[in-house]
């Protein structure tokens, strides 16, 4: 028995943070990955596709984030088992019956909105045990309904569920609350307990599969998550272990990079080996420069960033501020030179000096100084 | 000393169409005195036009040079010593334009010429491009026009270039103007296209702010909208628990159970109500045999005690009523007898007076006699005096009133008078002799005298006479006729022959008057009233008393004896005494008996009551024994009493039954529970109607995104708050930059300023004790401290101004004449507004200056600077052109 694991979609994400092209090009990808998810399960024969949660980015969507996801799924010839997550929490009269006026009888695909804890035999003894949250916080384990649902006849099966099985560390914001038992496949007889809610693919044990997010939506600086999104393809057996196949689905590689430079070159350097190792149009970078280098290379190093690699990109973000650009002895013979000038120079170095915040911003001001000067000789 | 001028000559400049020539010249101090409208400032100006205007040109300054109206060559020749060497310049403008500068190393023309007097002296000669405001270099600023020019501006740039070149050297800075002036100018640039948070509208950083302001109340409105959302899923949850709850209320089988249970209860409780009324009435009723039978008892002991009583009071009662009764009976024998003699005396008393009355009869009868025949004798004198009456009255009757009486005197004397009259005025005729022949009237005469009073006829014979009287005796006579007629008519009306007649007759009348009234008063004594008779008073009735009365009758009786009427009145007096003496004496046994009787009557009646009493005691006896209960009474009374004590106890347990369960706090609380029922149920429906209201309005507002929107609201801002940061960022590192800037620019200046403030110090100081002067980094001198307080120069008095002006271009002059800078002092009309002091130590100044180089003044008024040293000049000028 084959189908398609996936989780937290987070449709109608605003990616407020960006400009307007990009921020449609972003929403648009997480519309495209649902035609990618379809067709992946089509061409690999599952007929069953679970989404653990978090299917919409907001209990409130727009209506046209509805209305597409629902148009989308419909066109794939599969049953989409829709989950509310934490982000899309199940509510009288809230999101899901809205999706439900939405789905239209007869369309190619089948959409099941699992709103109610209660198990569905999607196969001939395939028993689909949920677990969708009622509430934005629901302080006890959801998953632990499992073990009251009266599954007949059961070949398999498959537990759906959202939430943390641990305190993902502080940078993720998963909630304390939402909490399932790491060992809940085990205590309530799974085959196989599809989780969503991180949104990297994790594996808890052999039964227990975090699928993660098919598009990726955010910068993230673990191992492994600057990778395009994916899904898992699931295969179970009876009495055998799953087996579980990840399959790209993302478009855009959101990466995270760090790189501590003393001068173009070795900018440079690293600049090329990055470029060489992704698909520039559809990579996010957010950039963080460190090092000591001469005021001259270190504007032309940020130029450099400014007006040609942030075009290259989907989307560039540098923090350059540990990107020391100290003026060399030569720039500062000829600010020297310039009296006034020198003078002023003299002074933003003794603020650099003193540090904190107005040393900062000396810093800063010493910087456009020196681009100004370099601008009037040139 | 760098420069010293010698020598000016002109020749067709402005007001010196002449040639004039201004020679004498000393290296120090000049003091050039010339009236107003001498050509001073034509003098000053014709120098400054040969060293710092260029001879070719038709510009309007050059033009100004002509003189008014004539098309000549204004000229201009100075000599002068320039590091110790002697130079001339001379400069012919407008037609024949041209420059001859002559040094010690030779002869320069034309443009030649203008350069090296700029080489040599700095100066800046003008073109002709008719430029606003010419630097003219050092001596531009130091050759002073009149007072307009002595303000406190800041040298020009050259100047300052040159100064700079000084000051350079003393403060060992440098001063990088140019690439200073465009490194600042691009980060103005750039600061301008950020903008600042105080421009509202132009630049990045309000765009920010805009952006970010603008994002911030859409992130607001988004909140506003999502957390009502919000709100109403949270009413909507709330509302469906508390239907939830309240539908199981309404379904609640305890509820049910617990009315249930309360009808029981009812029931019970209403049960024991109506035991508790059996009870009661049960009570009641052994309480009413009890009392029946008790009462039973009680009466009829009283009645036993009442009879008893009775019968005592009764036999007391008739003893004493018999004691009375006897008393009553021998009082009535007594009063018997009484009355007995009483009636014999009455008879007799009526007898007596039986006869008293016919002797009264008797003698009425008399009397009345007696006054008819009286009468009748009255009456006879009545008609005497009734015809005497008659008669006097008809002499009365004939009485003439006195007015009548009075015109009968009156005409009686009228006659008389008249008569006189006649006779006094007739003639009178005496007749004598024979008269038989006369007749007079007819009639013989006789003799005698004849009054002519009236017509006479005489006859004499045949002979007739006719007689007449005078008018006034005819009148007379006529008057006596009159009278005559009068009396008689008179006496004819009053029926008398004569008033003495009538006379007579009243006097009669008059008596007669008198007799009727005596005859009056007779009438009425002889008609006095008289009751025996019935008789009134008056004539009348008299009268008709007597024609009524049969007096044959009445002559008839009479004489018969009369009885005695007093012996009869006393036997009568005497037994009306003794009648009454027994009427006393009975009235006085009947009192008796009365009271006797009084005592009777109350024993009576108290016997009668008590024997009603007794009869009644009888029947109640009677009535008390049909009783039903009578027979066997007491042994009914015991056992109806222990009945009682029975029922007893049996009230009490059931009150305390209706106590413990009461049907009316049982009612309540049914009544409550549904109650609570009903208004469970108006929840019910109101909750349902608050349901679906908000079940509609989720339904409408969840289809608007609004979760989806506060996210992106929230991220907008986020987004919008960073790039505000950033752009604030840079906004503050620009205005730092601007800010070392300026510093570095002021500190710079402050560098080589302070040269030239430390000369000026030193001239301030002797005008203005203890004052330092700041310039600032353009030269110019823009305030002055004083103690502590520093002063804007512009709002220095005008005096000091220009003294001020005088001082700081000596001080440049210093400067510049130690760069080895051509350098001389001109001022025209100086230190005009310097009080007497000021200019004292102003001269002293200038004059200690002149030592180190050449000083010209060029004033009008040679009184103030009487005290100056110095060589002095005079204008106009004299000479010619050599």
């Amino acid at each position: 028995m084959k189908f398609i694991h996936t989780a937290d979609w987070q449709l109608g994400k605003p990616f407020g943070r960006f400009d307007a092209e990009r921020r449609s090009s972003l929403t648009q990808a997480r519309f495209d990955v649902i035609d990618r998810i379809g067709t992946l399960a089509c061409s690999n024969d599952a007929r069953h596709v679970l989404v653990a949660g978090d299917v919409f980015d907001t209990e409130g969507p727009e209506e046209r984030t509805i209305a597409q996801a629902v148009a989308r799924m419909e066109r794939h010839a599969c049953c989409w088992w829709l989950l509310p997550g934490n982000h899309d929490f199940a509510r009288n009269h809230g999101l899901w019956d809205r999706v439900r006026k939405k789905i239209k009888a007869g369309s190619a695909g089948t959409i099941k909105l699992l709103t109610e804890a209660a198990p569905h035999e999607i196969e001939d003894g395939v028993w689909l045990l949920p677990a969708p949250l009622q509430g934005r916080h629901t302080q006890n384990d959801p998953t632990t309904v499992f073990d009251t649902m009266a599954t007949p006849n059961a070949r398999l099966r498959i537990g759906l569920a959202h939430g943390g099985v641990t305190n993902f560390g502080s940078e993720y914001d998963a909630d304390v609350a939402n909490l399932i038992a790491p060992n809940r496949a085990q205590i309530s007889h799974l085959d196989y307990l599809a989780l969503g809610d991180w949104h990297g693919r994790l594996k808890i044990d052999a039964r227990t599969w975090y699928a993660g997010t098919p598009e990726v939506d955010r910068f993230h600086s673990g191992t492994g998550r600057d990778e395009p999104g994916s899904v898992l393809l699931v295969t179970l057996g009876q009495g055998q272990s799953p087996q579980v196949e990840p399959l790209q689905s993302g478009r855009y590689r959101w990466v995270e990079r760090s790189w501590i430079v003393d001068g173009t070159e070795a900018f440079e350097a690293e600049l090329k080996r990055f470029l060489e190792s992704t698909e520039a149009p559809e990579t996010l970078l957010r950039l963080k420069l460190a090092g000591m280098t001469d005021l001259t290379q270190r504007v032309a190093i940020t130029s450099r960033l400014e007006n040609d690699i942030a075009h290259r990109l989907m989307f560039l973000d540098v923090n350059s501020h540990e990107l020391l650009g100290r003026p060399a002895d030569d720039d500062f013979v000829a600010l020297e030179g310039e009296g006034m000038l020198g003078l002023a120079a003299q002074k933003l170095r003794e603020r650099i000096e003193i540090g904190g915040e107005e040393g900062r911003l000396a810093r800063k001001a010493l910087e456009r100084l020196f681009i100004e000067f370099q601008r009037v000789n040139s | 000393m760098s420069l010293y001028l010698q020598k000016i000559e002109l020749e067709n400049f402005r007001r010196f169409r002449q040639p004039v020539q201004l020679d004498g010249l000393t290296e120090g101090l000049n003091i050039l005195i010339a009236p107003n409208e001498a050509g001073k400032s034509t003098l000053l100006e014709a120098l400054k036009a040969a060293f710092f205007v260029k001879a070719k040109g038709a510009s309007k300054q050059h033009k100004s040079y002509l003189p008014y109206g004539d098309k000549v060559s204004p000229s201009v020749a100075v000599r002068f010593q320039f590091k110790n060497q002697t130079w001339q310049i001379e400069k012919t403008f407008m037609q024949g334009a041209k420059t001859v500068l002559s040094g010690p190393e030779g002869r320069y023309e034309g443009e030649d010429a203008e350069y090296h007097l700029r080489e040599q002296l700095g100066a800046v000669a003008a073109g002709g491009a008719g430029k606003k405001a010419e630097p003219e270099g050092a001596l531009g600023m130091l050759w002073v026009r009149q007072a307009a020019a002595l303000t406190l501006d800041a040298p020009d740039e050259f100047v300052r270039d040159k100064l700079s070149a000084t000051l350079e050297h003393e403060v060992g800075a440098i001063v990088g103007g140019r690439a200073f002036n465009r490194v600042k100018e691009g980060i103005d640039q750039l600061s301008m296209r950020y903008g600042t948070a105080r421009s509202r509208t132009q630049g990045l950083y309000p765009e920010a702010q805009l952006r970010s302001d603008r994002a911030e109340e859409a992130y607001k409105h988004a909140q506003s909208l999502h957390y009502a959302l919000e709100e109403k899923f949270s009413e909507l949850e709330q509302v469906r628990i508390r239907l939830r709850q309240v539908e199981r209320e309404v379904n609640s089988e305890e509820d049910q159970q617990k009315r249930a249970q309360l009808q029981k209860d009812l029931q019970n409780a209403e049960s024991a109500v109506q035991n508790v009324q059996l009870r009661r009435a049960e009570h009641e009723a052994a309480q009413r045999v009890a009392y029946d039978l008790g009462e039973l008892e009680k009466h009829a002991e009283t009645l036993k005690q009442e009879a008893l009583r009775i019968e005592a009071e009764l036999t007391q009662a008739q003893a004493q009523c018999a004691v009375f009764d006897e008393q009553v009976v021998e009082k009535r024998v007594e009063i018997t007898a009484l009355e007995g003699d009483l009636d014999c005396k009455r008879s007799e008393l009526r007898s007596l007076r039986e006869a008293a009355k016919n002797a009264d009869h008797q003698h009425a009868a008399a009397n009345r006699r007696d006054a008819l025949l009286d009468a009748q004798k009255r009456y006879e004198q009545l008609c005497a005096c009734e015809e005497a009456l008659t008669k006097a009255q008809k002499v009365i009757s004939l009485m003439l009133p006195d007015s009548a009486l009075i015109a009968l005197d009156k005409a009686e004397r009228d006659v008389a008078n008249k008569r006189a009259l006649i006779e006094a005025d007739a003639a009178r005729i005496i007749v004598s002799g024979d008269l038989s022949t006369l007749s007079i009237d007819g009639r013989p005469a006789v003799s005698g005298e004849i009054k002519i009073d009236k017509i006479i006829s005489l006859s004499v014979g045949g002979a007739h006479l006719r007689l007449e009287p005078s008018r006034s005796a005819q009148r007379a006579r006529f008057d006596y006729q009159a009278a005559v007629d009068t009396l008689a008519r008179l006496l004819n009306e009053a029926g008398v022959e004569s008033i003495a007649e009538a006379r007579q007759r009243n006097e009669r009348a008059r008596q007669a008057q008198i007799d009727t009234k005596h005859l009056h008063e007779r009438i009425s004594t002889l008609c006095p009233a008289d009751k025996r008779m019935d008789l009134g008073s008056g004539a009348e009735a008299l009268k008709a008393l007597v024609l009524s009365t049969d007096f044959a009758a009445i002559a008839g009786g009479g004489d018969a004896e009369l009885p005695d009427m007093e012996a009869i009145y006393k036997a009568v007096e005497e037994a009306e005494d003794s009648l009454s003496r027994r009427e006393k004496t009975l009235d006085l046994q009947r009192v008796q008996l009365n009271e006797l009787e009084k005592n009777v009557h109350p024993v009576a009646l108290k016997i009668a009551t008590l024997r009603a009493e007794q009869e009644r005691n009888a029947r109640d006896k009677e009535r008390l024994m049909q009783h039903p209960d009578w027979e066997q009474h007491s042994t009914k009374l015991l056992q109806a009493r222990e009945r009682l004590a029975g029922s007893v106890l049996g009230l009490r347990d059931a009150e305390r039954l209706v106590d413990i369960s009461n049907p009316e706090a049982i009612k309540i609380k049914i009544a409550r529970l549904d109650q609570y029922q009903q208004s469970l149920a108006h929840q019910r429906s109101s909750l349902r109607d608050e349901l679906s209201s908000l079940e509609a309005t989720v339904a409408a507002e969840g289809g608007k995104g609004l979760a989806e929107r506060l996210v992106a609201a929230e991220e907008e801002q986020a987004a919008a708050d960073e790039a505000k940061r950033r752009i604030k960022d840079d906004v503050e590192a620009l205005q730092l930059l601007q800010g070392v800037l300026d510093e570095a620019r002021v500190e710079m200046s402050g560098r080589f300023v302070a040269p030239v403030a430390r000369r000026a110090k030193a001239y301030i100081e002797k005008i203005l004790p203890n004052t330092a002067p700041g310039f600032d980094e353009n030269l110019k001198l823009a305030h002055l401290t004083r103690g502590l307080t520093a002063e804007e120069s512009d709002d220095l008095s005008k005096g000091t101004q220009e003294q001020l002006a005088v001082i700081v271009r000596l001080a440049f002059a210093d400067i510049l004449q130690q760069q080895g800078q051509a350098v001389s002092l001109i001022l025209d009309d100086p230190l005009v507004y310097a009080d007497d002091a000021r200019l004292e130590l102003m001269l002293d100044m200038l004059e200690e200056a002149s030592g180190r180089l050449q000083i010209i003044i060029l004033t009008c008024r040679e009184h103030a600077f009487r005290l100056a040293g110095g060589k002095r000049l005079f204008l106009p000028l004299s000479g010619k052109k050599e």
